[in-house]
C-alpha cells in the first residue's frame, strides 16, 4: 500500500516534469487558435520593426483585426498604420507591453476594444495563456509567474495529441490570412443560400446580450492602467474607439447607452480620449461577415476611410 | 453526470465513498447506494426517474406474484404480462418513433413523439426481463424489495451495462458489507482510473478525427483517406470508449466490495466473428445467445435454422443498439458473417483446414489471416455503426473504395502521417497488450472469468512500480478532466 502510494507520487510528479516541457515544445506546432496568433503577430511584428514613428498601431481583438484597413487607413493618414489586434481571448495588457519597448514618441495607439473586454474578465483564459507563451513567451513570463507550468496544467492532453501534428509541418498559408500590416483578410461575402451565409444569418439573429453591468469598476482599467501609462510617458499617444459591431436596434435603450457613457467617462479619467462614437462601428446585415462583429472586407475599407478621418485631428503631426 | 465529469469526480464519489465509510452497518449502506443510484439518474433527467422506480417497483411485484404461483398459468401468464410491459416500454420510447417515420405503411397514420430516450432503458429493461424469464424458470426466490432496488438502481451498471443476471450477484448481495476491502478498493481505483484513461485521454482524442467524416461530410469533398483515417479512429474510439466505461464502473463496484460481469476481453484480438461476439460486450452477448438465439434454435436444429437464427438474433441486436436502418443493416451483416463463418467450419474444406490447422506453421498464418479478415470485417462495418444515416453510410462506404479519389482534399500529410501514427500506435496496443482483465486476474474483480483470457506476466500489485503507472495515468487524466467538458459515453446513446 505504502509502495503503491509512493510509486503513485513519484509517477504523477515524473509524469508532471515531463508534461510541462512536453507542452512548450509542442504546443507552437499544435493546430488551434494560438498557433494562428502566433503565425499572426510574427507578422505584425515584422511590420512594427520595419516601420518608423509615427505610427498608427490598432489594439483590439478579433472585430479590429477584420474590421480595419491598415493599408486604407495609411493612405488616409500618410503614416504607417499597423493592425495589432488580434482575438478577445488575448488579454489587452499582454499586448500593450509587448509594444511599450517598441512604439517611440510620435507614435499612437488605439484601442477601439470590444465590449466584452469591459465586463468582469475571463482574464489569462486557457487560449490566452497559450497565445502568450507562444507569441512571446519572455513578456509572457513576466505578467504571469510559472507561465510553462500554468500552460501546461491547463493543456488537455487529448486535445494537444489531437492537434500536433509532425513538428514543423507546413499548414494553411499565413499570407493568405493575415496582410502583411496585421489585417485579417479573408472576410469576403459568402454567396447567398450557402450553409456559410445561412448559419450567419443564424448568428445574427440571436438576441443581444445585456452589456455588462458596472463597466467604470472593470478589472480592465487596473490592468491597463500601467502599460497605457508607459506609453504616455514615453510620448506615445494612446487613444480609445468603438469596435464594429452588428447594429442591433437594443443598442438604442438606455442600458446599453447608460454602458457607453460609462465606458468614455472611464478613458476619461486614464486619460485616453475616445475617437467617434458607438454608433460609428454599427454595421447593416448586409455589411457582416460571420458573427456580430466581423464586417466584410468592404464594409472595413469604408470603415478605415471614416475612422481616419475622425484620428486625423487627434494625431500628433509627424514635427511633434 | 457521466464517470468522467468533474460534478462525478469532485462531488457524487467522494460523497458517495464518504457516505460508505460513516455507515456502520451494511444496511444503511445498501440504502446509501440506493439513494445515491437514484440521485445519479436523476442529475441526467428527475422527469425520468419514476420511470425508473416504476420499472423497478412493477418487475418486481411480477416477480414476487410468479414465484407464489410458479408452475401455474397464471404465473406464466404474469411473466407473459411482465416481458409485454417491459417491451412495450423500451418500444414507445426507443422504436415508436422509428416505427412511424422509417418503416413504410406500418404506423403511417401514427405521430410521433418528441420524448428523449431514458438513459440506460435497454440496459435496466433487459436485466429485469432476464430476471422475469429465471424468476418463472424457478431459479430465483423471493427477493427483498431493497435487494431488487439495488440490482437494477446500482449506478456502476446501471446507465450502460454490464448486463447484470441476477443470480451472479445474489451471492454477493448476500455476504457483501457494500465496502471493498483494502486490497479491493486498490484494485477498484486502478481499473477505475484505466478506465478514465482511455476514455478521456484516448476515446476523446479521437472524437474530432470521426467528425469530421461522419458528421461533417456534407458539402465537403471527402477522399478515401479521410474516410479509412475516420472508420479506424471510430473503431478505436468505440473501443476505448466502451471499455473505459467497463473498466470504470467495475472499478466502482469494486470500491463498493461487489464485483460485476467482465464486459471485454480484447475483442479486437479475435480470430472469428464468433470469438468476436464473445470478447466484446460480452454480457450484451450472453443475454442475446441464452434468451434469444437459444430458445430460436429448439433442441435440434438443423443448418439452416441455425443460419436464420443467427442473422434474425444478429438483426434484433442491432435494433437493440438504436432504432436505425444502420443499426438494422450492421446487425444483418454481422448475422450474415457469424452464418458464414458457421457454414465455413461446417463445410467440408472447413474441416480440411481445420486438419491443416493442426500443423503448427499453418496454424499461424492461418490465425493471422483469420484475426485479420475479423479485424477488418468489425472496422469496416463501424461505418453503419457510426452513419446517421443509410444515405450517409453509402456515400462514405464509396468513398472509402476510392470513388472520390485516394488523396485528402484538405488533410496535409503530416496530418496524415500525425494521425496514422497515432492510429497504429492504438492498433498495436490493442493486438498485443494486455487487457485489465488480464492484468488484474489475481485480484478477482468480475463475477465471471473468461474461458479464453490469456494468462499474462503483467500482474498488478501494489507496489512501486503500478503506482508509477497508475500515477502516470491518474495525473494525464486529470488534466484531461479539468481542461475539458465531460462526453458522454457512446453507449449511453444505446
Amino acid at each position: 500500500m505504502t509502495r503503491f502510494l509512493t510509486g503513485t507520487a513519484l509517477g504523477a510528479v515524473a509524469t508532471w516534469l515531463a508534461w510541462v516541457p512536453l507542452c512548450q515544445y509542442w504546443l507552437p506546432h499544435a493546430n488551434g487558435v494560438h498557433w494562428f496568433l502566433d503565425q499572426a503577430y510574427a507578422r505584425k511584428d515584422q511590420a512594427l520593426a520595419t516601420t518608423t514613428a509615427p505610427r498608427v498601431v490598432l489594439v483590439g481583438a478579433s472585430s479590429v483585426a477584420y474590421g480595419f484597413r491598415a493599408n486604407v487607413m495609411a493612405r488616409e493618414l500618410d503614416r504607417p498604420v499597423i493592425n495589432y489586434a488580434g482575438t478577445a481571448a488575448l488579454d489587452i495588457d499582454f499586448l500593450l507591453w509587448r509594444l511599450v519597448p517598441n512604439l517611440h514618441a510620435g507614435d499612437t495607439v488605439v484601442l477601439p476594444l470590444e465590449h466584452a473586454y469591459y465586463g468582469e474578465s475571463s482574464r489569462r483564459s486557457a487560449l490566452c495563456l497559450r497565445a502568450m507563451s507562444a507569441i512571446d513567451p519572455q513578456t509572457g513570463g513576466q505578467l504571469v509567474p510559472w507561465l510553462g507550468s500554468r500552460v501546461a496544467a491547463r493543456t488537455d492532453p487529448a486535445w494537444l495529441l489531437a492537434s500536433a501534428p509532425v513538428p514543423g509541418a507546413v499548414r494553411r498559408e499565413i499570407n493568405e490570412e493575415v496582410s502583411p500590416l496585421g489585417d485579417y483578410v479573408n472576410n469576403q461575402p459568402a454567396a447567398p443560400g450557402t450553409a456559410f451565409a445561412k448559419n450567419k444569418i443564424e448568428r445574427l439573429a440571436k438576441a443581444l446580450q445585456a452589456p455588462p453591468s458596472t463597466p467604470g469598476a472593470s478589472p480592465l482599467w487596473e490592468h491597463l492602467a500601467e502599460p497605457i501609462a508607459r506609453l504616455q510617458t514615453n510620448g506615445v499617444k494612446v487613444l480609445a474607439a468603438q469596435a464594429n459591431y452588428f447594429a442591433d436596434p437594443a443598442y438604442d435603450t438606455p442600458i446599453w447607452q447608460e454602458f457607453f457613457g460609462e465606458i468614455a467617462q472611464s478613458w476619461d479619467r486614464m486619460n485616453v480620449p475616445m475617437v467617434g462614437k458607438p454608433s460609428d462601428g454599427f454595421f447593416p446585415e448586409e455589411k457582416m461577415w460571420d458573427s456580430r462583429s466581423h464586417v466584410v472586407e468592404s464594409a472595413s475599407e469604408d470603415r478605415a476611410i471614416h475612422f481616419a478621418a475622425q484620428l486625423l485631428p487627434l494625431l500628433p503631426s509627424p514635427q511633434d | 453526470m457521466v464517470f468522467s465529469s468533474k460534478e462525478f469526480l469532485g462531488i457524487f464519489l467522494p460523497l458517495v465513498l464518504l457516505g460508505l465509510l460513516l455507515c456502520r452497518r451494511s444496511e444503511w449502506r445498501r440504502v446509501l447506494l440506493i439513494a445515491a443510484s437514484l440521485w445519479f439518474y436523476a442529475q441526467w433527467n428527475v422527469s425520468y426517474l419514476p420511470l425508473l422506480l416504476g420499472s423497478i417497483c412493477c418487475n418486481w411485484l411480477v416477480g414476487r406474484f410468479m414465484v407464489a404461483r410458479r408452475g401455474t398459468r397464471v404465473g406464466k401468464y404474469a411473466l407473459w404480462l411482465g416481458v409485454t410491459a417491459n417491451l412495450f416500454t423500451i418500444s414507445f420510447f426507443k422504436y415508436w418513433n422509428f416505427l412511424v417515420e422509417d418503416v413504410p405503411g406500418v404506423f403511417s397514420t401514427a405521430t410521433t413523439h418528441q420524448l428523449a430516450l431514458p438513459l440506460g432503458i435497454s440496459f435496466f429493461t433487459f436485466q429485469q426481463v432476464v430476471f422475469l424469464v429465471e424468476t418463472w424458470r424457478g431459479r430465483i426466490g423471493r427477493v427483498h424489495p431493497l435487494e431488487y432496488g439495488f440490482f437494477v438502481a446500482f449506478f456502476p451498471q446501471l446507465i450502460a451495462g454490464p448486463i447484470v443476471d441476477y443470480q451472479e450477484m445474489r451471492p454477493q448481495l448476500a455476504k457483501t458489507s457494500f465496502l471493498g476491502t483494502q486490497r479491493q478498493i486498490l484494485a477498484g481505483v486502478f481499473l477505475f482510473v484505466c478506465g478514465l484513461f482511455k476514455k478521456v485521454v484516448i476515446a476523446d482524442l479521437l472524437e474530432p478525427w470521426v467528425a469530421e467524416s461522419f458528421d461533417a461530410w456534407e458539402g465537403k469533398l471527402l477522399g478515401a483517406t479521410d474516410v479509412w483515417l475516420s472508420t479506424f479512429a471510430y473503431s478505436f474510439q468505440l473501443y476505448f470508449d466502451f471499455s473505459g466505461y467497463s473498466d470504470m464502473a467495475m472499478g466502482l463496484a469494486l470500491l463498493c466490495g461487489l464485483r460485476l460481469p467482465a464486459n471485454f476481453n480484447s475483442p479486437y484480438q479475435a480470430t472469428s466473428i464468433g470469438d468476436f461476439w464473445r470478447r466484446w460486450h460480452m454480457t450484451f452477448g450472453r443475454l442475446i445467445r441464452n434468451y434469444l438465439y437459444l430458445p430460436l434454435l429448439g433442441s435440434s436444429p438443423g443448418p439452416m435454422r441455425m443460419v436464420l437464427g443467427l442473422v434474425a438474433v444478429m438483426f434484433l441486436g442491432g435494433l437493440w443498439h438504436g432504432a436505425a436502418w444502420t443499426f438494422v443493416a450492421w446487425g444483418v451483416a454481422h448475422g450474415v458473417a457469424l452464418a458464414a463463418a458457421m457454414v465455413f467450419r461446417k463445410s467440408p474444406l472447413g474441416k480440411q483446414v481445420a486438419t491443416w490447422a493442426e500443423k503448427r506453421l499453418f496454424r499461424l498464418g492461418w490465425m493471422q489471416a483469420c484475426w485479420l479478415a475479423t479485424f477488418l470485417f468489425v472496422v469496416l462495418s463501424r461505418v453503419l455503426f457510426r452513419s446517421p444515416s443509410m444515405g450517409t453510410a453509402s456515400f462514405l462506404g464509396q468513398t472509402l473504395g476510392g470513388a472520390s479519389g485516394w488523396a485528402s482534399p484538405h488533410l496535409s500529410s503530416a496530418e496524415i502521417y500525425w494521425r496514422a501514427i497515432i492510429l497504429t500506435s492504438l492498433f498495436v496496443f490493442v493486438r498485443i497488450a494486455p487487457n485489465t482483465l488480464q492484468i488484474l486476474q489475481r485480484e478477482n474483480v468480475t463475477t465471471t472469468v473468461p474461458k479464453d483470457l490469456v494468462a499474462t506476466r503483467l500482474i498488478w500489485q501494489p507496489n512501486l512500480r503500478w503506482g508509477l503507472v497508475f500515477g502516470a495515468m491518474l495525473l494525464l487524466s486529470v488534466l484531461a478532466v479539468v481542461n475539458r467538458d465531460s462526453s458522454p459515453f457512446i453507449y449511453f446513446n444505446f
